[in-house]
């Protein structure tokens, strides 16, 4: 009876609740991905920007 | 003579100047509709039943032509930034590009459309109900369509986008509209849904004049 | 206040400080509620083990409006006061509030086609979450759509206090009209009406959620001002 509470024993609706936290780990991991990845280009861009103009990097 | 004649009479020259606008938002209403028959097959109760869902759909669509050249016209000349900086309030500016529009796209669908009742074979009992919708229902597009022309002006694909847009939020429009004829059949009364459509129009002629003005402020800042 | 956290270098400094505590605090309310969610919780009687994606669906749907009322919130914000800040904000949280909306949608999906026999239906819910994912999708578009980016954001803002009127819609839609779709069991008036095991999952991963969003919305924040400040730069070394 303990057993049959846990998604390990889920046999007839597996093919939905999967795909739905398969889906949404995909969504939210991927987003999170493409904005690091958005943040690490503009980051290095910003920098190398900064370094040719010596002097002006403290001005907000 | 007061402001609003003026710039009326100004709207309608223009219009009038390009009366083929309104012929080719007829066309494309007839021609969008008039093809349903042939994509789902002559059955006149089939076309019966889905024909107030068409033609409104059609209308939508129809309506969406000639949208984006609400303000297109005033914004490429120059001529918008005179309004938006002359003591006229720009909300009145606002009404009257709006009335122009649905006197030469919204009152021409209404007009079209017992032609197409008869053709999609829509019972009689309600095409008043379903003119009704129209006329209340038309100019809620009209004045949504000022909102979504005036932010999109000067916009990469405006006209694309503006349908994008603006569809989407005419949708409640679409739903009760369409509702109403089939109350009428169901017999229940199309009143609810009458009701409903006109404060939708109430709530978009006090909120959109004064959005749209704001975009068109923004547009030429 | 509100002008406090307009100076974008302030932001920064502030923002990199809560970062570690808002990810660490997301990953053990993940944890905790995928804990729950998939081993301890109960089946229930009728749906069984379907009402496992509740525990995805609900906080997501939730999390669409939240996010969709603080792109609102935002853009009046800088709208009215002229608050920069706002504006990067609002822009932030359009691609995590569609990811949202997109995921209530497909789980939703999911759910009904086990539990009503179809993976669509056209009722009053269902339709006006769509509408909320085309107005993020418009959103996004209406602000690229224009090659001065100051004029994409402030038409942007309209858009998005204009398309306000469905938030609203969508919360009481369930309780308004009677349709398939189940009415809200879990923020009413007179208490939840679900089962209290159910809520700890549910309330873990809502919070899990929640915490997602802050953390990936301040780095999205920075990111924005990086790049408006790049701009800046490049305008600076053009025009010496």
């Amino acid at each position: 009876m303990e057993n049959s509470n846990t998604i390990m024993s889920m046999t007839e609706h597996a093919g939905y609740v999967w795909p739905s936290y398969g889906i949404a780990a995909l969504v939210l991991i991927g987003l999170v991905v493409l904005s690091l990845r958005a943040f690490r280009k503009s980051r290095d861009e910003l920098e190398r920007l900064e370094a040719q103009m010596p002097g002006k990097s403290d001005e907000a | 003579m007061s402001a609003f004649s003026v710039l009326f009479r100004r709207e309608m020259r223009l219009a009038m100047r390009q009366s083929a606008d309104s012929f080719m938002v007829i066309g494309f209403f007839v021609i969008a509709v008039v093809l349903f028959p042939f994509g789902v097959g002559p059955e006149p109760n089939m076309l019966a039943r889905i024909g107030p869902g068409v033609i409104w759909v059609a209308a939508l669509l129809a309506a969406m032509l000639s949208m984006d050249r609400m303000f297109m016209g005033d914004y490429e000349d120059g001529s918008l930034e005179l309004l938006v900086l002359s003591p006229v309030a720009l909300e009145l500016v606002v009404c009257v590009k709006v009335l122009t529009h649905w006197l030469t796209t919204g009152l021409p669908l209404i007009l079209t459309a017992p032609l197409l009742f008869v053709m999609m074979n829509v019972p009689g009992e309600i095409w008043l109900v379903l003119l009704l919708t129209l006329v209340l229902g038309t100019p809620v597009l009209s004045l949504l369509g000022s909102v979504g022309a005036a932010l999109t002006l000067g916009a990469r694909r405006g006209g694309v986008l503006l349908s994008l847009l603006v569809l989407p939020l005419l949708i409640p429009v679409l739903i009760f509209a369409v509702g109403a004829g089939d109350a009428v059949l169901f017999g229940n009364g199309a009143k609810a849904n009458l009701m409903l459509l006109g404060g939708m129009l109430l709530g978009a002629l006090a909120l959109t004049p004064w959005v749209t003005a704001h975009a068109l402020r923004e547009a030429v800042a | 206040m509100l002008h406090y956290f307009a100076n974008p270098t302030r932001f920064q400094r502030l923002s990199r400080r809560v970062e570690p505590w808002l990810l660490a605090a997301m990953l053990v309310c993940f944890g905790a509620g995928l804990y729950f969610a998939l081993f301890s919780s109960p089946v229930d009687y009728q749906q069984g083990h379907t009402v496992r994606i509740m525990y995805i669906h609900v906080p997501a749907a939730w999390m669409a409006l939240f996010c969709y009322t603080a792109m609102a919130v935002s853009a009046a914000v800088a709208l009215i006061w002229k608050h920069a800040l706002a504006d990067v904000a609002a822009k932030a949280t359009a691609p995590i509030g569609a990811a949202f909306t997109f995921l209530a949608l497909v789980t939703g999906s999911l759910w009904g086609k086990p539990m009503w026999g179809t993976w669509w239906v056209w009722d009053a819910r269902l339709t006006s979450v769509l509408v909320l994912f085309f107005l993020y999708l418009g959103y996004m578009a209406l602000r690229d759509a224009f090659d001065e980016p100051g004029r994409g954001a402030r038409a942007s803002a309209i858009l998005v206090l204009v398309g306000f009127v469905n938030v609203p819609i969508i919360k009481f839609s369930v309780d308004w009209w009677n349709t398939l779709h189940q009415p809200s069991s879990v923020l009413r008036m007179d208490g939840p009406t679900i089962h209290p095991d159910m809520l700890t999952p549910l309330f873990l991963m809502a919070a899990a959620f929640q915490f997602y969003y802050f953390w990936l919305v301040l780095l999205r924040i920075r990111r924005e001002l990086m790049v408006n400040r790049t701009r800046a730069l490049r305008h600076r070394q053009a025009s010496a």
